[in-house]
This record gives C-alpha cells, sequence and structure tokens, in this order.
C-alpha cells in the first residue's frame, strides 16, 4: 500500500524556549484513504503535530513527507497554502460574516472550481445542509457548523484532511449521532484523515489506527482493539478504559497469577524482570456468573444503565473490576461468583514505589 | 544639552512649586476619583434603589465635559460672590476629579458586573455580612480594574492644561508653556519636559507592575444576574445622592448653565464667525481622526498578520503618547520639524537664493503629526480589540484554504471590523475637538478651533460668549459617551 503520509523523526521546541520540546521523536504513517487518530490527554502536544503537518509551526527536527513530496523540515517549508491539506479547527474557524454557501466557495475561483454552483450544491447535499445555504453561521448548530467547517475544507479536495478535537464542543447526547454521521461521510469521501483528540471513544468510532500520545511522544501505534487489548505500557492501560494490576510470576506453564495460569502472550517477555511482574486485568476479562465457584467481594458499585461496574475483592487482597448486566443486581458485601476469560496475559514490570 | 541660566533660576525658583502642584493635583485626583468611581459604582451594582438604571447612565455624562469647560463655567457661575473662589489648587482638584471620576466608575463597575452570580451566593450561603462581602471579594477581584481606572485619570489630571492655566495655578504643564514662549527658552522647557516624561514613565511602569501582580483570572461570565439588596427607604434616598451629587457636579449645573448662557444671554451668537469656526474645527477633527485611524489599521493588522517583537514593543511606546501633556508634545514635534525647516531654508538661501519660509512647522502637518503622537494608543487600542474577537483560527484556515490576505481582509477581516473603526474614529474625532494645548501651539496661521476660540474669550473675562463654543464641543462630546453606554448596556440584558 502506498504511503499517503510520513512523519519521521519529528522534534518540535517551544517557540523562545530551546531544549523544552513540545514533541520528540515522533514517527508514523498514514496509508492511502485511512483515518489515523492522535490519542492523548490535553496539553501533550497533539495540537502542535496537527499543526506542524498543516505547515502553521515550524519543526526543530525531522521531516514531514506527503505523496512522497517533502513539505517540512528543520530548515525549509512548504508554506500552508501550498500543501493541499484541509484542516477543520477545533472552533471550527468558520468566517463569521459570511453565510454557509460563501463560507464554502470562500477559496473557488475560475481556475479551481469552473462550476462553482454546482460543487456548492454537490457539497451540501453531502453534508446534508441543502436548502441552508443562505444561513449564517451563528444561525447554525455546533453539528452544522462542524459540517459546514469539513465541506469547506473539503471543497478542493485535498490530499490530506486534518481534523482537531472535531467533538469536543458538541453535547454528549447528540455526540453518538455526529460521530456517525462523520464515519460515513470520511468513508464516502475515501480521504486520507488524521485527526486528534482527548476522547477515546471517539477514536474508537472513527480511527483505523491510533497513536496514544503523552509528553510530546508516542507510546504505541495500532488498531483500536490491539491499543486497548494490548497496551505496550503502564501510560497506555491507564489511559485507556479501566482495569487493574494483579501481582504474576512467569514459569514454564505462562503466567501465574493469583486468577489462575494464563498462556504468555508478549514477545518480548524476556526482558522483563521475571520475578517481579503484574498482569492487567480489564473489567471484561471478568465475567460474573452466579453458577461459578470463584467467588469475590463487592466493594463497590456502579449503576449505569444497561450494566453495574463492580469493584471486587478477590480473595480479600486482589481489587478486580467487573462489568455485569443491569438486572444482576448485588448488594455491597455480597459474595458473587466470576469466571476469568483471559485470551492473553498483559505484563508489565511492578511499578516500584 | 547644558543647563543654562533660565534653567538655574527655574531650579531655585519655580520648578519647586510646579512639580509640587503637580504631584498634589494628582495624588488628590486619584484619591478623589477613587472614592466616587468606587462608591458610586458599588451603589449602583448592589443596591436597589429607584431610578438607580438612569443614574447609573447619567453617571457617565462628566465624561462629555472637558475639564476646562468645566473650570470656565464655574468661574463664571461664581464670578459675582465672594463666599466661593474657585481659582486655586482645590478648586482645580475638585472641578477635575469631578469630569475625571468615570473612567474609575465605569472600570469598577464592570469588574463587580463580571464577578459571578456564584460567588456572592456561595458568600451568603456562608453568612458573610454585605459589607464583608464587598470587602473582602468585590473590591480584591476589582482592584486591577479600579487600579487602571484611577491611573487614567491621574494621568489625565497630570496632563491638564486648560484647567489649571485658567484658574492660576502654576503646575509642570503649564510651567512648560510659559518657560517656551514667556521665557523665549526652549531648552529650558525641553528639560522640563523630559523630567516630565521620566515621571510619567515611572507611573505607568508602576501601574503595569502593579496590574500583572494581581490581575485574577477572568471570573466566568454568568448567565443571570445577582440579586441586588433590598434597602430601606432612608438608604434608598442616600443612594440618590451619591450617585446624582457628582453627575451634577461633573455634568448636570455646568451643561446647564453654558446652554442658558449659549441661548438666552450670549452676545456671541450663532453668527458667521461661529460657523466659520466649528467647520474648522470638524474639518481638522475628521482629518486627524481619518489620518490616525487609518495608521492604526495598518499597524493593528501588521502586528496581527505579520507578528514581530519590534512591531509589539514599538506599539507600546506608541501607547503612552496618550499620557503625555500637550506642551511636551508640541516641544518634541516643533524643535526637530524647525531644525528641518532650518536647515532646509539654509540650504536653499545657500544654492538657490531661495527663501523657503516654515516648510513643516505651522502647517496642518505638524498639528496632525502632534495629535498623531497624542490620539494613535487610543485608535491602535480599539483596532486591536476588534481584532482580538476574530479568532486567530480564522487566519489559519484562510491561510489552508490558499486564500490571499488581501482577500481575507477585504472580505471577511474589514466587514467585521466596521463598527470598532467607527468608534475609533469617533472617540479620536471628539478628542481632537477637545484638545486646548497642543491646538492652540501648533495650529497652522489664522486657523481657529472652537476649543482655542473658547479659552481665548474665557480668558479674555468673556465667559458667557465663550458659552456658544463650549455649548457645540460639549454636544459633540457627549457622542461618544452615548456609544460607551451603548456598548454597556445595549449588549447586557441585566443593566
Amino acid at each position: 500500500m502506498s504511503k499517503k503520509l510520513l512523519v519521521s523523526d519529528l522534534s518540535l521546541e517551544y517557540k523562545g524556549k530551546k531544549g523544552l520540546s513540545t514533541l520528540k521523536n515522533i514517527t508514523f504513517d498514514l496509508n492511502v484513504e485511512e483515518i489515523g487518530c492522535i490519542l492523548g490527554p490535553s496539553g501533550c502536544g497533539k495540537t502542535s503535530l496537527l499543526r506542524a503537518i498543516a505547515g502553521l509551526e515550524d519543526i526543530s527536527d525531522g521531516r514531514i513527507i506527503v505523496d512522497g513530496r517533502c513539505i517540512s523540515t528543520p530548515t525549509s517549508r512548504v508554506p500552508s497554502n501550498e500543501r493541499s491539506i484541509g484542516m477543520v479547527f477545533q472552533d471550527y474557524a468558520l468566517f463569521p460574516n459570511l453565510n454557509v454557501e460563501k463560507n464554502i466557495a470562500f477559496s473557488f475561483n475560475k481556475k479551481n472550481q469552473p462550476d462553482s454552483q454546482k460543487k456548492i450544491k454537490e457539497l451540501l447535499d453531502l453534508i446534508g445542509l441543502s436548502g441552508q445555504n443562505k444561513k449564517f453561521p451563528h444561525e447554525l448548530s455546533g453539528g452544522e457548523q462542524q459540517r459546514v467547517a469539513l465541506a469547506r475544507a473539503i471543497a478542493n479536495e485535498p490530499n490530506i484532511l486534518l481534523l482537531d478535537e472535531p467533538f469536543s464542543s458538541i453535547d454528549t447526547e447528540i455526540k453518538e449521532n455526529l460521530i456517525r454521521d462523520i464515519k460515513n461521510l470520511l468513508d464516502h469521501l475515501s480521504i486520507t484523515t488524521l485527526m486528534v483528540t482527548h476522547d477515546q471513544y471517539e477514536a474508537f468510532s472513527l480511527a483505523d489506527t491510533i497513536a496514544v500520545m503523552n509528553e510530546g511522544k508516542f507510546h504505541q501505534i495500532g488498531s483500536p482493539y490491539d491499543i486497548y487489548h494490548e497496551p505496550l505500557d503502564r501510560f497506555v492501560a491507564d489511559f485507556i478504559g479501566m482495569g487493574t494490576f494483579l501481582p504474576a510470576t512467569v514459569n514454564s506453564h505462562g503466567v501465574e497469577t493469583p486468577l489462575g495460569t494464563f498462556p504468555i502472550f508478549k514477545k518480548d517477555i524476556i526482558n522483563l524482570n521475571k520475578n517481579q511482574l503484574e498482569i492487567f486485568v480489564r473489567p471484561d476479562d471478568v465475567v460474573h456468573n452466579d453458577q461459578s465457584n470463584l467467588k469475590a467481594i463487592v466493594k463497590e458499585k456502579h449503576f449505569r444503565g444497561a450494566d453495574f461496574l463492580y469493584h471486587l475483592m478477590f480473595k480479600d487482597q486482589y481489587e478486580l473490576l467487573c462489568y455485569a448486566p443491569s438486572h444482576h443486581n448485588h448488594a455491597i458485601g455480597e459474595s458473587i461468583g466470576i469466571e476469568v476469560h483471559m485470551k492473553h496475559a498483559v505484563l508489565f514490570e511492578k511499578e516500584l514505589i | 544639552m547644558p543647563f543654562n541660566d533660565n534653567w538655574t533660576h527655574l531650579t531655585n525658583n519655580v520648578l519647586n512649586l510646579y512639580l509640587t502642584n503637580s504631584a498634589i493635583i494628582g495624588i488628590s485626583v486619584a484619591i478623589i476619583t477613587l472614592l466616587i468611581g468606587v462608591t458610586t459604582a458599588w451603589v449602583t451594582c448592589f443596591f436597589n434603589f429607584p431610578f438607580r438604571k438612569t443614574l447609573s447612565v447619567i453617571l457617565i455624562l462628566p465624561l462629555a465635559m472637558p475639564a476646562y469647560i468645566s473650570a470656565i463655567t464655574y468661574v463664571g457661575i461664581f464670578e459675582d460672590s465672594n463666599i466661593i473662589d474657585i481659582r486655586n489648587i482645590y478648586g482645580a482638584i475638585f472641578l477635575i476629579s469631578f469630569v475625571l471620576y468615570p473612567y474609575v466608575y465605569l472600570l469598577a463597575r464592570s469588574s463587580f458586573l463580571e464577578q459571578s452570580k456564584e460567588v456572592f451566593e456561595n458568600s451568603e450561603m456562608l453568612s458573610a455580612t454585605y459589607f464583608k462581602i464587598f470587602t473582602k471579594i468585590s473590591l480584591p477581584l476589582a482592584r486591577p480594574s479600579i487600579a487602571l481606572g484611577v491611573t487614567l485619570a491621574t494621568l489625565d489630571a497630570l496632563a491638564d492644561y486648560g484647567t489649571v492655566e485658567f484658574l492660576g495655578v502654576p503646575t509642570f504643564t503649564t510651567g512648560i508653556f510659559r518657560v517656551w514662549f514667556g521665557m523665549e527658552d526652549t531648552i529650558s522647557a525641553a528639560q522640563m519636559a523630559s523630567v516630565f516624561l521620566t515621571i510619567l514613565f515611572v507611573i505607568i511602569i508602576f501601574e503595569k507592575n502593579l496590574r500583572s501582580k494581581i490581575s485574577y483570572s477572568e471570573s466566568i461570565k454568568h448567565s443571570k444576574p445577582f440579586e441586588r439588596i433590598e434597602i430601606k427607604n432612608l438608604s434608598k434616598l442616600l443612594c440618590i445622592l451619591i450617585c446624582l451629587i457628582p453627575a451634577l457636579i461633573g455634568f448636570l449645573i455646568p451643561f446647564s448653565q453654558i446652554s442658558i448662557w449659549a441661548f438666552f444671554i450670549s452676545d456671541y451668537g450663532w453668527g458667521d464667525e461661529f460657523f466659520k469656526i466649528a467647520f474648522q474645527t470638524l474639518a481638522l477633527a475628521s482629518l486627524g481622526a481619518f489620518i490616525i485611524i487609518f495608521t492604526s489599521i495598518i499597524i493593528s493588522f501588521t502586528k496581527r498578520m505579520r507578528p514581530d517583537r519590534f512591531i509589539s514593543r514599538g506599539t507600546e511606546i506608541v501607547a503612552m503618547g496618550y499620557a503625555i501633556p500637550g506642551p511636551v508634545i508640541a516641544i518634541a514635534v516643533l524643535v526637530p520639524l524647525t531644525f528641518i525647516d532650518n536647515s532646509f531654508g539654509d540650504l536653499s538661501l545657500y544654492f538657490f537664493e531661495v527663501h523657503t519660509g516654515q516648510i513643516l512647522s505651522g502647517t496642518l502637518f505638524t498639528i496632525i503629526f502632534a495629535y498623531a503622537i497624542r490620539f494613535s494608543a487610543i485608535g491602535i487600542r480599539t483596532i486591536d480589540n476588534g481584532l482580538k474577537r476574530i479568532s486567530k483560527t480564522v487566519d489559519e484556515s484562510a491561510t489552508m484554504l490558499n486564500i490571499t490576505e488581501r482577500k481575507l481582509i477585504k472580505d471577511v477581516h474589514m466587514p467585521m471590523m466596521k463598527s470598532s473603526i467607527l468608534t475609533g474614529f469617533l472617540i479620536i474625532f471628539v478628542d481632537i475637538m477637545k484638545e486646548l494645548p497642543l491646538t492652540s501651539i501648533l495650529r497652522p496661521f489664522n486657523f481657529n478651533t472652537l476649543s482655542v476660540k473658547a479659552f481665548e474669550l474665557a480668558s479674555d473675562e468673556m465667559i458667557v460668549d465663550a458659552s456658544n463654543l463650549c455649548f457645540a464641543i460639549v454636544l459633540f462630546g457627549v457622542l461618544p459617551v452615548i456609544l460607551i453606554m451603548r456598548n454597556i448596556y445595549g449588549n447586557r440584558n441585566h443593566v
């Protein structure tokens, strides 16, 4: 598969503060039509990375290559307007004094859009805002503004589309539907896309590949499934989803833990100190079953509508998390049956406190 | 430049007096405006009493009254009375304070209104008294704004020329003027100006530090107004008086008196001379305001589109021009321009045997150049604030869309900046119209403005005749005040 975007060994320094870098040795790539997502807590540098790709920030090391053409090095940068990159800003950055139609068509001229009216209609149909072309940005809902910004960004068919925290100002109730709409739209457009978010559920629903980032460094790049089930380090394990750590030792049978023995998954297990290990257990690894002989005591319970999240105490000292269907309503202090469904063991070196 | 005999004479005799008077005026005005401004803002923000809304608007009106016109009017009013003599430093302090307190009032008020409802409700639930809430929470939160208001008022008082000159109080500002023209000693005047600038510089830096040290983060904007406190009838009357008295002294009384003189008593009337001067004033003010706002637009846009440390430092220095008294600016402008004129004249005489006379000095160029020094700060600040409302990402997204800067400015920035540009123009227009010392020193020969003529008549003991001109100045001065009111009250559903 051909590479659309290639970022290699990129570093970026804070303006005016040499040596203090926001981004450190970032390397990743996107295939044609792939949707990538940079996921990380706020302030981790993900927006800086996006802006560097857009040509809005200088880089201090490394390079950015699009379609085989180098567009950023520490010494030269192709201007933003010559990169053929579309970007949707976090605040959408619509021109407040222009209506929907003029916003979308603001970059049109005879050369790039010979039939601008037809193109506008196409785009409006695409984003489901036909007939709203005369409305002004302040007359639109947040979701509608977002789609206008998207239409504007893709109007001239850019090589790559960048989305900066696209759903940060959208109400939670309508977010799910909007994410689905945007996912369909991006699939339909078949455009290589890179988005940035702090919300793992947005990343899971939209991205083919996720890069988890913290403090200017990538911790893991992988599919949403892999990121969740096979976190490479403690940060990723902690940041994505929930889970608890239990002591573990490795022997010839596999990984021995209080919950039982499991096959070794990680190939690089050799590097770990074999006596000081911990196994990472997700709530979905622990399945509630009233018939099971394996018991744990309910310490806390959180009602979440369709299910309960139980905090359990196993063998008086090991904490576990467990999702149980909503009608399995157990009292705190009650002993309930659990089964462990673990396909593989995720191991980390014990954290020395 | 060596100090000459005049300087020795000055330092020995009058310089101390000038300095002392200026200092007394500056400090007293700071204290009085602080008291009036904060009290009126507190009362109108936190208590419920009849006519509260009307009074809170009327309280701004003294901004439209130049201090020297207030002085002219009160001298006229008390002329025949032997009881009150305001032709002294106390009169100057009193009159200046009562037209400048709105700076403090406006800034304190907007700061009080921004404070969140939750803070008050929370304090109430913790059963703090209203007085305690005000002194322990509201006042400290508003301190940066209040400090700015007091600084503006103080700087304005120090720069005052007309009032102290008319009331016969020798200060630094009038002193420079006297040394320069009375003693025809440009060097000593320039040296005095430097001393004055140094003091101003210190005040500005001091205030800036004071503000940066205690800059609280902007509190959360509240959607609902907090409940105003219900008070007893006697207290209501007291509140009305607290708000009414400053407005009466600062605006209502002098403006009524000017109107009565102008329409019923004055011999000057609304004749040809009045209209000729009014026309000249409007032409000068429009031209000046146009040029200044035009250069401000260029500077502000350059700052935005090509961020550069040199330019932003430069604008910070330009912004200080507003604090510099007219005579100081006049020296700063005239000395180099005369030098250029003379050098050019000498050259021309030497090579071509032609007398060039004054080419730059004494022309419209000089006076507008001087206005630019004094008022560019207003223009740049207004345009900057307007530009700040347009998100930076708008510019960035235009870049990403391959849109030229010219198109972005023409189709997005300019349409959105219309009201800021108009506001800036209007404020500068009125400021030029009211301006006295710069205009009277630098105006071209045979060129008169309302302010210069009014001051001239009043100084010749024809106060009543000056009233027509004063009336016109105050009337125009009300324009930007209305704009300010609209900005404050138009967008808020809770006045």
